[in-house]
């Protein structure tokens, strides 16, 4: 769980951030303009920072530049390439160009989060534990052996909790995008992961969609 | 760089080029003619010179005939006209610097900064004769009309640049900050969208992401409207035909029930769609102003419409303000184009908007048809 400032001035958008990261296991914190981003920058840390490049009163760079030691992903409505390269110039991690999907941006903001070593390092769940830099699962205190495919799968749902993920986007996000597997592959590793850890009531299948991690 | 910015400078560098061609080709035949009368009439001068220094030496008795001719060209001195007479050696020579000329020839030489025109002739005694006369005056001319010719071109080049920037700034703006502004709306739209299929939400969240979709929706509809009213009012593309008034107020009358109506002019030439866009507008902004249960009044009298509201009214800034729809864009930069839009459509019918304060301190906006074509 990693504490998120989320900067932009449409509260429509800035809700939709929110209530995304709120739903797989985030805290965040809402502002509204650049002055307010600030602010509350210096008075919380945080782990991540969602940040409009287009905010009323400044742009979203200049805020960039007075919140130094955050890990920021900029939301860039342009297309434009000069806003990356300012971006990324200034020490982005990342960007997003509006408008984005909401599955995408889950992903990005996890693995901004994996390289600046700012994610969780263990997940409790019921009698399952799980130590992510080991790779090590216990189920009730007891050590279960997981492939490494098995194992990414279960660190993807968990990462996206309460959210459905398509066969599809499991299949481009653990085994790779170029694998040309079938989604029936994805139905029998979850079975698998089902089996082994007992996850029946937590890994549910959405119909005609996918899976959704439920806490 | 925007396209039409690139346009713009591909536009601005052909007017430009057009223009300083046009500009050299009205200066350069009339420079040209000045140098070649300057030309003529010194060689006209020389002709003359040498004839009557020819005359003279002939005339003057044997071995007198050098110092008479240099008597006879020293005459000349402080008129501008400097000579060199030379037979193997030099008879006379009032230069103010040394040149260097082939008899049969004539042009112009810049010695020490300064224009001369020179002919160089051979008379029959077998004297070389040469004729300088001081250029400066022609020069000087040629340089202010050269100047006067480049300058006047900047000066025209510059004005046409600013005025096809602010031109082709004012079409293409607004259509770009809608296009801006639809952003936020889709973005928000297939975010929720996305969020009420996958995620697992509880009621209260699943009501405020389709409160957003409905919310935002709406916001596109006005945008998608504005777009179109925006495109019909500058191209006047539709043609116009006669509106039944009655109906349009009833149209009106279905999203604002509070409105009332009286219609005593029964047609109006023009375009339907536009002048609902225009009434709906004006409607919305004094049904806005309004205190809750007021009445808004929707008239139309001959030639005239008014929208009366009975809210607090605007102030006088405010009023100049939306008098004005250039200044009002600047007010409110961003902040929709209802006014000026309505301004649009009214000049588009031959019409003219204009707000005022009524009797009891509300706003009334009228809209005033001077060249309908109604009955």
């Amino acid at each position: 769980m990693a504490k998120i400032l989320i900067v932009e001035d449409e509260k429509a958008i800035n809700d939709l951030l929110k209530l995304n990261l709120e739903m797989v296991g985030h805290q965040c914190v809402s502002a509204f303009s650049g002055k307010e981003a600030i602010r509350t920058a210096g008075e919380q840390g945080f782990d991540l920072m969602l940040l409009d490049v287009m905010l009323p009163d400044m742009e979203g760079f200049a805020v960039m530049e007075k919140v130094r030691d955050v890990p920021t992903i900029f939301l860039t409505a342009r297309g434009a390439t000069t806003d990356k390269i300012r971006g990324f110039g200034l020490g982005a991690d990342d960007y997003i160009v509006k408008p984005f999907e909401v599955a995408e941006l889950l992903v990005r903001v996890q693995a901004v989060l994996r390289r600046t070593h700012r994610e969780e390092t263990e997940y409790t769940i019921g009698d399952l534990t799980i130590r992510w830099e080991a790779h090590e699962v216990f189920l009730r205190g007891k050590r279960v052996e997981l492939t490494p495919q098995e194992f990414t799968l279960l660190h993807i749902l968990i990462e996206n909790r309460n959210v459905c993920l398509s066969r599809q986007k499991l299949l481009s996000e653990a085994w790779g995008i170029d694998f040309l597997g079938e989604s029936r592959t994805v139905d029998v590793h979850i079975q698998k992961l089902r089996r082994k850890l007992d996850l029946d009531d937590h890994i549910k299948t959405i119909y005609k969609n996918g899976y959704r991690f439920e806490e | 760089m925007k396209l039409w910015q690139k346009t713009y400078l591909l536009s601005t560098l052909l007017c430009a080029l057009i223009l300083y061609g046009c500009m050299f080709g009205v200066t350069a035949p009339a420079l040209s003619s000045a140098i070649r009368g300057a030309q003529e009439s010194s060689l006209r001068e020389e002709r003359a010179i040498a004839g009557a220094l020819e005359k003279t030496m002939l005339d003057a008795p044997e071995g007198r005939q050098i110092p008479v001719m240099q008597a006879f060209l020293e005459y000349y001195a402080g008129t501008g006209l400097y000579f060199e007479a030379r037979r193997d050696e030099a008879l006379y020579s009032s230069l103010p610097c040394a040149v260097d000329k082939a008899p049969g020839t004539m042009g112009f030489v810049r010695e020490q900064g300064r224009l001369y025109l020179f002919v160089s002739d051979r008379l029959p005694a077998g004297v070389d004769f040469l004729y300088l006369k001081d250029a400066a005056a022609t020069d000087g001319l040629l340089r202010r009309q050269i100047t006067a010719a480049a300058l006047t071109g900047t000066l025209v080049a510059l004005f046409m640049a600013a005025a096809l920037y602010v031109l082709l700034y004012r079409v293409n703006l607004p259509v770009s900050r809608l296009a801006h502004e639809m952003r936020t709306p889709l973005t928000a739209m297939k975010g929720y969208a996305e969020t009420l299929r996958d995620a697992k939400l509880t009621e209260e969240q699943r009501y405020m992401a389709a409160s957003y979709i409905a919310e935002e929706s709406t916001r596109l509809s006005d945008i998608s409207a504005r777009l179109l009213t925006l495109h019909n009012a500058r191209e006047e593309a539709t043609p116009f035909g006669p509106v039944d008034v009655a109906e349009l107020f009833d149209h009106i009358r279905q999203t604002y029930p509070i409105v009332a109506c009286e219609v005593r002019w029964p047609t109006i030439f023009g375009d339907r769609a536009m002048l609902s866009s225009l009434l709906n507008n004006l409607v919305d902004n004094a049904v806005k102003a309004s205190p809750a249960g007021a009445k808004v009044e929707l008239r139309a009298a001959p030639n005239v419409l008014t929208v009366t509201d009975h809210g607090s009214g605007m102030s006088d800034e405010a009023l100049r303000y939306v008098n004005r729809p250039s200044r009002f864009k600047k007010l409110h930069a961003g902040g929709g184009l209802g006014v000026p839009l309505c301004h649009q459509i009214a000049r588009a019918h031959g019409a003219r908007l204009t707000y005022a304060r009524g009797a009891d301190g509300g706003t009334v906006a009228t809209v005033t048809f001077y060249n309908s074509l109604t009955s």
